[in-house]
């Protein structure tokens, strides 16, 4: 278990987190409405969990940040507030077109 | 001599045990097509918000698809305005309109849980309290409860207080009884209404 969350548990997560952005693609969404939405699925899920989960998914190539013009320091964008979306490796991923063993079931 | 063969029921050939294996695979298949988030989802609660979402991205993209069309052209609006929109018509359609802001919930539930501990903490100083100003009048005995049964309140009231507040409904550290049963009085006023019975 990582962090109080076991490996499926982590990639249910994830998983979800890619399938909600793919059918919003390509609109971006911000990560405090990304994770109340997910919410209504997982109940128990942590804001701190869920923002991993965020960075861990960029840095893979499967999200960018999208930055507003009124950011004037994206550095200091509170991270509930920064907004995210698909890359086209992540529409690839989450349409099954490649695959990603850590994500796979 | 000829030595007459023992007759034996013949016996139906051992059936083979193929089930064990197909159920393995069909566990497999199964567990793969449920835990398989990208794919088709046997779990009804994943495939209902997935259906919602992707209604959500088509109403979105229906109706914001110039404005997210234009994203590279210079005049579309600023990019700050554009997000702006499609956060807004998410909540919307997603039905977290309503919903109260993260840190309001956040202060929400400390606050309940604060008025929780201090009601918890009240009940918990109010029989002594009572018991100093009773002076030599002891507490009610466990007996106690069986009163307000014949009022109208459920059998082993007490025993219902004391699981669910954690403090006995009648206070019975000595183990006496009261004269006249008053004193149990405040605790049932105090108690919610869903504590006591239904008439």
């Amino acid at each position: 278990m990582a962090n109080g969350r076991t490996a499926r548990e982590i990639k249910r997560v994830r998983n979800e987190m890619l399938v909600a952005l793919k059918m919003l693609y390509p609109a971006a969404l911000q990560a405090e409405q990304l994770m109340r939405s997910l919410l209504s699925l997982f109940p128990a899920l942590e804001w701190d969990h869920f923002r991993r989960d965020l960075a861990y998914l960029s840095e893979k190539g499967y999200l960018q940040r999208v930055v507003a013009d009124t950011e004037s320091d994206e550095r200091l964008t509170p991270w509930r507030q920064r907004w995210f979306r698909l890359t086209s490796r992540g529409v690839e991923l989450a349409e099954h077109l490649i695959d990603d063993p850590a994500l796979d079931p | 001599m000829t030595v007459a063969k023992k007759k034996t029921a013949r016996r139906a050939p051992a059936a083979k045990r193929t089930t064990g294996k197909r159920k393995t695979v069909e566990r497999k298949h199964t567990a793969t097509q449920s835990v398989n988030a990208l794919g088709a989802s046997s779990d009804p609660a994943i495939s209902t918000y997935r259906r919602r979402m992707q209604l959500v991205g088509e109403l979105l993209n229906a109706a914001l698809d110039e404005l997210i069309g234009a994203r590279n052209r210079s005049d579309r609006l600023g990019r700050a305005a554009y997000l702006h929109i499609i956060g807004q018509v998410f909540e919307a359609l997603d039905g977290l309109s309503q919903a109260i802001p993260l840190d309001d919930l956040v202060k929400l539930s400390k606050i309940v849980a604060e008025q929780r501990r201090v009601e918890l903490n009240t009940r918990k100083v109010d029989p002594d309290a009572r018991r100093a100003r009773n002076g030599d009048r002891p507490p009610p005995a466990e007996s106690e409860p069986d009163e307000p049964q014949t009022r109208g309140l459920p059998a082993h009231f007490g025993e219902i207080v004391r699981q669910i507040y954690g403090a006995s409904f009648a206070e019975d550290v000595d183990g006496g009884a009261s004269q006249d049963g008053t004193a149990a009085q405040p605790a049932t006023e105090s108690l919610p209404a869903s504590a006591r019975s239904a008439d």
